[in-house]
């Protein structure tokens, strides 16, 4: 079956929105939270091109021509330090968990206590030197990102995001909780041609306690304004499903309406009996000064009711985004309070996680990624200049924690010298988010990538493993 | 022997001198923004030619040929011509004299790449003539400045220079700036089609701003002349600084302009919703635009002026006198913040428009105000916070946001090359402080530059649309690192008198990289960072990925979502064939041709477009939106803001963004519903201050003098959806005929026990009770102007209940283009 028919296929199996049958509650303490029944994947997008070099540097080393010491040679300046020996050295050790993955020594940020926890679960893979575009302009690494298409050029941004595609061929659909859906979510369009965007599949809940269209009850008074004007625009839209050519730039509008309106009911009457995690609700209030960006909360704290409403919304993907991570200069006053919000303590992935029902961390794995890495050298500004391979995160329960691909290449050193050296790209996103879509759903992989046959995968890494 | 015969007799010895046959052609090689030194023709000099062949390298630039003629007896005697084509004559002279100075206008278009040949042909052998003074002048060029000022180095004209135009073209523009004008009597332009236009005052030995002269079709020449040189010698100069054709579409590549036939009241509407937020334009005046040619009535829609009072007429409901104000952002916001007494504004809400983490507000308001211009807030809008994006959530204030913006719009209302506009841009303070230049060095004794690659980078992709894609290991290694060398020793310096930063960057030498550097494989020097970037714009705007690029994010950004590879493809051309590429031009063509008005092209609304379009038909006074401002501003509720873009330097909500969130749907139809009071208001509050919500002064009454409910409706469609009606179906009209026409609904009026039923437009087809009902309602008077006040305000009611209904159905959130 090629990919068209498949995604056709999974459209016309009907039931994308439907509520799925009773749900099943979970046995923990957070009562109304339904059992999360199938796997979700959700995708977040570090916007701006994330320095996890910064995150995870490698074991600083008094040997001068190991890359332990010229590595922080170059990076000095974007750590906000001397390029002495005793300053990097220092820095490295006050500055950092250090661990290890089979020869490899490398530190996490003390400030990212979350992840190091989630590290020390064996719930972390750091999938290293992959690539989407080769191109280091922002909007085209992250529509190829988006897409999931590495052969989308810039003007190509009226395609399908892989997010889309995938919930679609796991049958069901991706939720969104930022304020504009990223073009990861855009399900492909109902003829299965994913160059082009659908209307089905995608859900968008930037707030899901706010997520109704208004409707007047039947104790409303019937002659009441609101209720005209909301009885006639209701009429009107569910006349339109029959009126107006499915072909029509304004039916997504229609299908907006239609899926809002059913859902909306439905999570408003789930969330009344769950209740939302005190420490999320207190860290999204846009006045929260503990935060750099109270929205990322927010959205975690959608990602928490989405989950607890998994079965009405048939969620199988999400996505969160945080922007703000192109580092040119003060790199390190710069994203390491974004950070902070996302793996610190008490801060956005911690409360998350310390509030979700053990049931739902079973069946729950977050993709962390950026449209590029950084260059393998400090600019003199205190920051780092765009470069094009990057590391990307798989962090849960189901994840086979690990390195994977070479976490500091040595045939780095060589490229110190030259103008503009960056993290070369070994491992193509096919292959990595290849192997979280078929975790989700197995063999979709084919269907979501289309370029995914002319793929590379870094020598001696295999994501066979990725997941337990 | 009479003195006539005497005459005579002379004329005819001269003859038989000349009857000698001329020898052959010559040639001479002219180089670009050169005069040449020369005699050439026959008896003048030592030349003896009934051809000259002038041959130059094509620049693809519009350029200026300079000639003097000699003893030029007829008309046709010296045809001109360039690479075939036709550009003129040489001009009549006395007899063995020189004429003055001559220029004609050399197009893009009809040149070639590589060499070109200009030919002066002799077309009666047996006549002397003669041409020099040849020079060859890029439009637009500091070369391309004449006249009579201590130390010109380059050509002298003293009194009098003539301009002769192009013959192909239906109507062009010529942007002028001139030198040392005192006063009005001291120099002045003359289209040989009638008319003059006076050039502004300068300052004293110095060049003034540009502006713009317009001329017909039937325009051959422009007389410029400096009125006081036969008096005092009086020193001056003028520059051509730009010629636009107006309408490109008669030139290859060009966009192909819709015909008057194709030409109506759903173009016109089109055109209002996608570029000025629908504009306040009278439905007369709609009409009228709808019957003018269309290449006329765009440049009385669209232009740059800080007024149009055609496009946004004032209200006769206001004392404000907007219009008479500086329709400037730093003029309005401080209008509408101060204390004068004449301002309008509710005290309370002053200071939304006047203080810095609201600058926005006073955006919108700008862009609703009857009496300043839509269109060129759009832009204005899409310049600074999409093209070329500053952000007030980094460090950039707003002074520094309102300098940028209104010089930015002062370049556009002049015509100034879109290469400048955007060079100039690059080099305001807002750009240095939101990429924070002031820490950029460049270290002399280690030679190595304290800097980064951030505007380095995005100067080139987000300003030019260069990306390098082409040669991206150049691009990577040598144009960005060397534009980020020349990104340095850039301060913006703080005022502490006034307490804020200053509006412009001081540009240093002694931290800069003062060598040339190769950027896009030309080397491009200067003393400072803003030399090189303002020789670099020159360069980058004529990079083939440019030249790709940015017409398509124009277009895009715009006003297509769709962009099909045949419609990149025709846009591309069109800005490919503009020389100067200017911006005005290329809009103005676009928005009548039929790549705009194709059914394939899709706008999606932003949460901005949707919320101006909405203030400005909503509002029948600007006193009205003064006391309104929060509900005005309702993008807001989106989490959108002006001047504070979501994607920070990659600008704000697209339109796509917002048609791809269903949660923008949901809040636009609990506005509409649940939040429904703002619509039936029949006051607007503010300070405790109220003013009635007044109706009759906009909407137009039916030819029976009152307000049937029909004609209202479609008047309410056109006005927020502007469509021409094409999507108002019966359905929509069954439901708008009711809430205009009744007390209630369609459903309720149909059935008290069946609420909730769907009517389709099948029911109203084959349903003779509801055709029946939704006829009469249809017919009902709407009582607006009842000397019943519970009449009125059930009238008001009804009105907003119609318009609630309107702006939350689907086709409020994106246009088609047809």
């Amino acid at each position: 079956m090629n990919r068209r028919d498949f995604l056709r296929n999974a459209l016309a199996s009907g039931a994308i929105y439907s509520a799925g049958g009773l749900p099943v509650f979970s046995d923990s303490a957070e009562a109304g939270f339904a059992a999360v029944r199938h796997r979700v994947l959700a995708g977040v997008t570090l916007a701006g091109g994330p320095d996890f070099r910064h995150l995870f540097p490698p074991a600083f080393s008094t040997n001068t021509s190991s890359y332990g010491y010229r590595f922080w040679r170059a990076r000095a300046n974007s750590f906000g330090i001397g390029n002495s020996s005793q300053a990097m050295s220092k820095h490295w050790n006050n500055g950092f968990y250090h661990r290890g993955s089979g020869n490899e020594t490398f530190g996490i940020l003390k400030q990212a206590v979350w992840l190091k926890e989630m590290w020390d679960a064996g719930n972390v893979a750091i999938v290293n030197n992959v690539i989407g575009s080769d191109s280091r302009d922002h909007s085209h690494g992250l529509l190829v990102m988006d897409q999931g298409i590495r052969s989308s050029g810039p003007n190509d941004r009226n395609r399908s995001g892989w997010g889309g595609r995938l919930a679609l061929a796991a049958n069901g659909n991706v939720v969104s909780t930022s304020y504009a859906p990223r073009p990861f979510c855009y399900p492909p369009h109902e003829s299965g041609d994913i160059y082009s965007v659908g209307s089905n599949g995608m859900i968008s809940t930037p707030n899901t306690r706010d997520l109704d269209i208004w409707t007047p009850d039947n104790n409303y008074p019937q002659w009441n304004e609101r209720g005209k004007v909301a009885r006639a625009l209701r009429s009107y839209y569910v006349s339109l499903r029959e009126d107006l050519d499915r072909d029509s730039v304004f039916y997504d509008f229609v299908e907006h309406e239609k899926n809002v309106r059913r859902f909306g009911v439905q999570i408003k009457q789930r969330l009344r009996s769950v209740r939302q995690p005190a420490a999320l609700k207190s860290l999204s209030r846009w006045d929260n000064e503990t935060m750099k960006n109270p929205g990322f909360a927010q959205q975690m704290s959608s990602l928490y009711d989405a989950l607890a409403c998994s079965d009405i919304l048939r969620m199988r993907v999400a996505s969160l985004d945080y922007g703000d991570w192109d580092s040119h200069g003060d790199q390190r006053d710069m994203i390491e309070p974004n950070l902070v919000d996302l793996f610190g303590r008490n801060r956005s992935f911690d409360v998350f996680w310390k509030a979700l029902p053990s049931q739902a961390k079973n069946k729950l794995v977050f993709v962390i990624f950026g449209e590029f890495g950084r260059q393998l050298n400090a600019n003199g500004d205190g920051g780092t200049d765009h470069g094009r391979g990057n590391s990307v995160l798989l962090i849960g329960r189901p994840v086979r924690g690990g390195v994977y691909g070479d976490m500091f290449p040595q045939q780095e050193l060589a490229r110190l010298h030259e103008p503009s050296p960056d993290i070369h790209g070994r491992t193509d996103i096919d292959q990595v988010f290849g192997a979280c879509c078929n975790w989700v759903s197995s063999g979709s992989r084919g269907a979501v990538f289309p370029d995914f046959a002319s793929s590379r995968r870094e020598s001696g890494v295999s994501f066979a493993r990725l997941f337990s | 022997m009479s003195t006539h015969l005497l005459l005579l007799l002379l004329c005819l010895v001269a003859s038989a001198v000349e009857i000698a046959p001329a020898r052959a052609d010559t040639q001479v090689n002219l180089q670009i923004d050169r005069l040449t030194a020369g005699k050439f023709g026959r008896n003048f000099g030592r030349g003896n030619h009934s051809k000259v062949i002038a041959k130059f390298n094509g620049n693809g630039q519009h350029l200026l040929l300079h000639a003097r003629s000699f003893d030029i007896d007829s008309f046709d005697e010296v045809r001109i011509r360039v690479n075939g084509e036709s550009i003129g004559q040489l001009p009549l002279t006395k007899n063995r004299a020189l004429s003055g100075s001559h220029l004609w206008i050399i197009p893009a278009a009809i040149q070639k790449a590589g060499p070109n040949k200009i030919t002066f042909v002799l077309t009666n052998n047996d006549r002397s003539w003669g041409v020099q003074d040849l020079g060859l002048y890029s439009v637009g060029s500091s070369a391309a400045r004449f006249g009579n000022w201590p130390n010109n180095r380059g050509l002298k004209i003293v009194r009098r220079a003539v301009l002769h135009l192009p013959t192909d073209f239906d109507a062009a523009q010529l942007s002028f700036s001139f030198y040392d004008i005192d006063n009005p009597r001291e120099a002045v332009i003359r289209p040989s089609s009638g008319g003059k236009t006076i050039p502004p005052n300068t300052r004293d030995n110095d060049w003034g701003r540009s502006f713009v002269v317009e001329v017909p079709a039937n325009t051959e020449s422009i007389d410029i002349s400096n009125l006081a040189a036969s008096t005092s010698g009086k020193i001056w100069g003028f520059q051509l600084d730009g010629f636009y054709y107006g309408f490109p579409e008669n030139h290859a590549g060009g966009f192909r302009a819709l015909t008057r036939a194709e030409w109506g009241t759903a173009e016109v509407r089109r055109v209002l919703h996608t570029f000025a937020f629908g504009g306040r334009a009278s439905e007369t005046q709609i009409q009228r635009w709808s019957k003018m040619d269309p290449r006329h009535a765009i440049t009385e829609m669209l232009n740059f002026d800080e007024h149009n009072l055609k496009l946004s007429p004032p209200s006769k409901l206001d004392r404000d006198a907007v219009h008479r104000q500086p329709g400037t952002l730093r003029g309005m916001t401080k209008y509408w913040s101060g204390n004068r007494g004449s301002n309008p504004v509710p005290r309370s809400s002053r200071n939304l428009i006047g203080s810095d983490w609201s600058l926005g507000i006073g955006w919108s308001q700008m862009a609703m105000a009857r009496g300043l211009n839509p269109f060129r807030q759009k832009i204005g809008l899409w310049e600074t916070n999409y093209h070329m994006a500053v952000n007030m959530n980094t460090n950039v204030d707003a002074n520094q946001v309102i300098t940028y913006y209104d010089k930015i719009m002062e370049q556009l209302e002049n015509n100034t090359p879109y290469s400048r506009v955007l060079s100039d841009a690059a080099t305001s303070a807002a750009i240095a402080t939101q990429y924070n230049h002031g820490d950029s060095k460049w270290i002399r004794e280690t030679q190595t530059c304290e800097c980064n690659e951030d505007f380095a980078r995005e100067y080139h992709q987000l300003f030019f649309g260069i990306l390098g894609r082409d040669e991206s290991h150049y691009h990577e290694t040598v144009s960005i690192k060397n534009m980020a060398k020349a990104l340095t020793d850039i301060r913006v310096l703080w005022n502490s008198r006034k307490n804020r930063f200053e509006p412009w960057p001081v540009w240093g030498s002694s931290d800069h990289h003062g060598g040339a550097l190769e950027i896009q494989h030309a080397s491009i020097g200067g003393v400072n960072a803003r030399d090189k970037i303002t020789t670099l714009s020159q360069i980058s705007i004529e990079h083939p990925e440019s030249q790709a690029n940015l017409p398509i994010k124009i277009i895009g950004g715009l006003a297509d979502d769709n962009l099909t590879e045949e419609k990149i493809a025709v846009i591309r051309n069109a800005w490919q064939s503009m020389r100067p590429k200017n911006l005005l031009g290329f809009l103005r063509a676009y928005a009548i041709s039929d790549t705009f008005h194709s059914r394939d092209r899709v706008k999606y609304w932003t949460s901005i477009d949707r919320s101006m379009i909405f203030a400005n038909k909503y509002y029948a006074s600007n006193q009205e939106g003064y006391y309104d401002i929060w509900y005005a501003n309702s993008y807001r509720r989106d989490q959108v803001d002006v001047f504070r873009p979501k994607h920070n330097v990659f600008g704000g909500q697209t339109g796509l963004e917002a048609a791809r969130s269903p949660d923008i749907v949901r809040r636009v139809i609990n506005d509409s519903t649940e939040h429904m009071y703002y619509f039936v208001r029949q006051h607007l509050e503010t300070d405790g201050r109220k003013i009635q919500k007044n109706w009759t002064s906009i909407v137009p009454k039916s030819a029976n003098g009152k307000y049937r409910v029909k004609d209202v409706a479609e008047w309410l469609w056109n006005q927020y959806i502007g469509d021409d009606l094409k999507h108002f179906n019966s359905v929509a009209r069954a439901h708008v005929y009711a809430l205009l026409g009744h007390q209630h609904d369609l459903l309720l009026i149909l059935s008290e026990r069946d609420i909730n039923r769907v009517i389709t437009e099948r029911d109203l087809k084959h349903n003779p009770r509801i055709r029946r009902i939704v006829r009469s309602l249809a017919g009902q008077q709407l009582k607006l102007d009842s000397s019943k006040k519970a009449s009125r305000e059930e009238a008001h009611r009804r009105l907003g209940r119609a318009i609630a209904f309107i702006v939350a159905t689907p086709f409020s959130f994106a246009q088609q283009g047809k």
